[in-house]
């Protein structure tokens, strides 16, 4: 059974996903120990070529998965920087559903390039003996609130997290990504028929609509079951990052609940944790390579 | 050992009841591989020729009609153990459904004298947690009686909790002051009564259980859904739209209905949805 972390990476003019995702599997190597496959595209690589080098993000990744956009999906997102300041930028997120065809292993982890691996919980999903492991459960890292889920509308269906996917190489899982390509299709229709009002399309609708459908369309005995992890660390787009201390240990500004400008500081320390803030990120992807990367690999840059 | 539903079913000027029990029926007949019997229990002489096929038993309602001057009709519920024509049986309310088949729950309900659903299940199929029809339960600690699922077998034991619910029935008034706080109702209500009467006798551990499983069924209550109130109105269906199929199984909200399915809102119930589950009842 080959085992590894599948990761998407698609830049836009500010948002340099490519090196957010190399600083990521360099964590990845550091606390998982299993092999890394990049998916990206041509415009993207080469500015990650020209920008680390192709030595450096080859000695970040097994595999280098180019793949084409497609020119006319259009997703206009809001990227919030803390409170104070918001773009709106390009997402480009349509072909998350290619990622179970696309992974060479029998094992996939399937996370979101900024879901910061910073221990070896994830490792618990190896040999599992579920086809396909998604969260529902989140928390939040500014109070001591007990793990929580939300809904994609008030009456609506759980809300799955596509941050974090495990999967075998299987007739269900396989069946899921089907689905997630279905829903993204089709998304006005079922945008109308789920009752969310997000414009911009999310692969967690997509995800959480293709759950529910495989779950039989209720709660009753569900057949997807979450990640054995307490559930997703959830830092927002509203939060900052104060600073990556040492590995596996940084420090956040978590905004209070409803008091917009007002913090936490909150150290994370050996838990994974999905960071909003694409602009917090990168302003540490630099520190976080110098700390996960060899010396090997430093050189390359 | 015999084993069936009851419906008691009464009309008034607002609503068919019978209308209601008839679809019941319909979709008991056509979802049940085990159990189907159904029984309807009415004053209703002169049932209409084209719903008596899908009842089993069509039973007057004995000692009289006690609901002839009321617009709730339900003070003859205290009878269901002298109406009912089976061993077993389980009761319903008129406005339900049933989508799927339950037959597997007859095995396990009959571990029991009597079971009474407790946790009653959203259209998500969460469990209720709302107390807002439930002020005088919560405040005087009755067990959550919902009798419009309700399982019981006919035995000695059983036989005396009926007698008791019967003394309440007929002497509400006293037994709701003398028992119960000033959230008492001001009316009759089934449920507080069959509550009252379980607490005096200490039948809890025997009319209840742990699991949430089964008995159950789905409230349609819109405030029962576990949603905030104020995005809501008491007509569920203006919020929640439904998928019915040709083979009588649908969705709410697009989640699919296992259970029971306790409608509630009279005007939910289509005459095309009849048409369905008539279509699929081989007569």
């Amino acid at each position: 059974m080959t085992r590894g972390v599948l990761m998407y990476a698609h830049n836009n003019s500010e948002i340099d996903y490519l090196k957010i995702a190399c600083a990521n599997a360099l964590m990845v190597k550091k606390n998982l120990d299993v092999g890394i496959t990049l998916v990206t595209d041509s415009k993207t690589l080469q500015w990650g070529e020209d920008s680390l080098s192709a030595p450096f993000i080859n000695s970040c990744f097994d595999n280098v998965i180019e793949v084409d956009k497609n020119k006319v999906f259009i997703n206009n997102r809001i990227f919030s920087d803390t409170s104070y300041t918001n773009k709106i930028l390009p997402f480009y997120n349509c072909n998350h559903w290619q990622a179970y065809a696309l992974s060479p292993y029998d094992e996939t982890l399937f996370i979101d390039c900024d879901y910061l691996i910073m221990s070896s919980a994830l490792a618990r999903c190896w040999d599992s003996g579920n086809d396909i492991m998604v969260n529902r459960t989140i928390y939040s890292p500014i109070d001591d609130a007990p793990p929580y889920s939300k809904l994609i509308d008030n009456s609506g269906i759980p809300l799955y997290w596509a941050t974090v996917v495990y999967f075998k190489k299987s007739l269900i899982a396989e069946n899921l990504f089907y689905v997630v390509r279905h829903v993204e299709e089709n998304y006005e229709y079922y945008k109308n028929l789920y009752c969310f009002s997000s414009g911009m399309f999310r692969n967690d609708y997509a995800m959480s609509i293709a759950v529910h459908t495989l779950n039989g369309y209720n709660n009753t005995l569900p057949v997807i079951r979450e990640l054995p992890i307490s559930g997703l660390l959830m830092s927002w787009d509203k939060d900052d990052i104060q600073n990556v201390n040492s590995i596996n240990d940084i420090t956040i500004y978590a905004e209070k609940k409803d008091k917009t400008g007002e913090y936490i500081l909150s150290r994370i320390k050996n838990t994974d944790i999905h960071i909003m803030n694409k602009w917090a990120i990168s302003r540490v992807t630099g520190r976080l390579i110098e700390l996960y990367g060899d010396d090997t690999c430093l050189e390359d840059i | 050992m015999s084993r069936g539903y009851l419906i008691l079913a009464q009309n008034t000027p607002d609503d068919d009841y019978i209308r209601l029990a008839y679809a019941l029926a319909l979709s008991i007949k056509s979802s049940q591989k085990g159990v189907n019997n159904v029984s309807l229990a009415t004053n209703e002489r002169t049932v209409s020729e084209k719903y008596k096929h899908a009842f089993d038993y069509i039973i007057d309602i004995p000692w009289g009609d006690l609901a002839s001057k009321s617009t709730w009709k339900i003070e003859n519920k205290w009878k269901y153990y002298y109406m009912s024509p089976y061993d077993e049986t389980i009761i319903l309310d008129a406005d339900m459904l049933f989508p799927e088949d339950i037959s597997h729950w007859w095995d396990v309900l009959s571990l029991k004298e009597i079971w009474i659903t407790d946790k009653p299940r959203t259209f998500r199929n969460e469990i209720i947690t709302s107390t807002k029809y439930r002020n005088t339960f919560v405040s005087n600690n009755l067990p959550n009686v919902y009798t419009a699922f309700m399982y019981f077998r006919k035995t000695e034991r059983v036989g005396e909790l009926f007698r008791l619910i019967d003394i309440i029935f007929n002497n509400w008034e006293e037994f709701f002051y003398e028992f119960l706080d000033e959230t008492r109702p001001k009316h009759l209500s089934g449920d507080v009564a069959y509550a009252l009467a379980i607490k005096i006798l200490g039948m809890e551990n025997e009319c209840f259980d742990k699991s949430e499983l089964l008995p159950s069924f789905v409230h349609m209550k819109s405030f029962l859904q576990n949603i905030d109130e104020t995005l809501l109105t008491e007509n569920w269906p203006l919020h929640f739209p439904t998928y019915f199929g040709t083979d009588g199984k649908f969705k709410i909200g697009n989640f699919q209905q296992v259970l029971p399915f306790h409608y509630h809102v009279k005007t939910w119930l289509t005459d095309d949805m009849i048409t369905t589950l008539e279509s699929n009842v081989k007569v």
